[in-house]
């Protein structure tokens, strides 16, 4: 897949799984939801890296991960910087990792690889395989959201200084 | 007024049934489910689906999430 150039991609939003026990079509749980690769030294070149749906949380202060995807591509927690947080109501011990994490286009014909510090929490429940908070995610990208449109565009982190013209003299 | 581009991709259809199940979706349609996340990776390499999504379906009744960072 080729990598995208002047990255301007435009999700729609995804229904919660959590929908399907109690469905009822005038209450849908709808959420920003995107697809995420994660790399790492376990994967040989031929190996397809495992691909989760991710949710984009704006108000995680970090990007977090199940463990499971530390195991699926060898990242080594073992002397990993380690953390207390709190996560859905208890409190969740989270060891660091840098890794590569690659952005799937909608149409999945493209892809953007960046690095990221993430966080991979011991016990998890979300039914996404990550979440991708303001540290590693929207560092990295500028996010906009629309529960009107029902969906959300990812762009270049600085395009957010050009739509404002924050450095105006540029 | 004309239809939005952007639609939302409702999948309660496809994943009906597998409530409690970690499952890969490929085309809005589940090709695998299992009990764990790391059983859907390792039968998705055993069998060589590339570009499949791993999430996880609640179980019945277990209460919608918020909050979550």
């Amino acid at each position: 897949m080729a990598e995208v150039a002047g990255l301007r991609l435009v999700y729609p939003y995804v229904e919660d799984p959590h929908s399907s026990g109690v469905y009822d079509p005038d209450n849908i749980v709808l959420r920003p939801v995107l697809e995420i690769e994660m790399l790492g030294p376990g994967l040989a070149p031929d190996d397809a890296p495992p691909r989760v749906a991710a949710l984009v949380d704006s108000g995680a202060e970090r990007t977090f991960a199940a463990p499971w995807l530390a195991r699926a591509v060898g990242v080594d927690l073992q002397n990993a910087p380690e953390i207390l947080v709190g996560l859905g109501g208890a409190s969740r011990r989270v060891r660091f990792a840098d890794v590569t994490l690659r952005l799937i286009a909608p149409d999945g014909t493209s892809t953007v690889d960046w690095q990221a510090d993430v966080g991979f929490i011991e016990s998890w429940e979300p039914p996404w395989g990550l979440l991708l908070g303001q540290r590693g995610f929207f560092s990295r990208f500028t996010v906009t959201f629309s529960r009107y449109a029902q969906g959300f565009a990812v762009e270049d982190f600085d395009v957010f200084d050009l739509r404002f013209e924050l450095f105006p003299s540029r | 007024m004309p239809e939005r581009v952007v639609q939302p991709v409702l999948l309660h259809e496809a994943v009906r049934g597998f409530e409690g199940k970690w499952v890969a979706l490929k085309d809005r349609r589940v090709v695998e489910a299992r009990d764990t996340a790391d059983a859907v990776y390792l039968a998705l390499r055993e069998q060589g689906i590339r570009g499949a999504t791993i999430m996880r379906i609640p179980a019945i009744g277990e209460p919608e999430l918020v909050g979550l960072g």
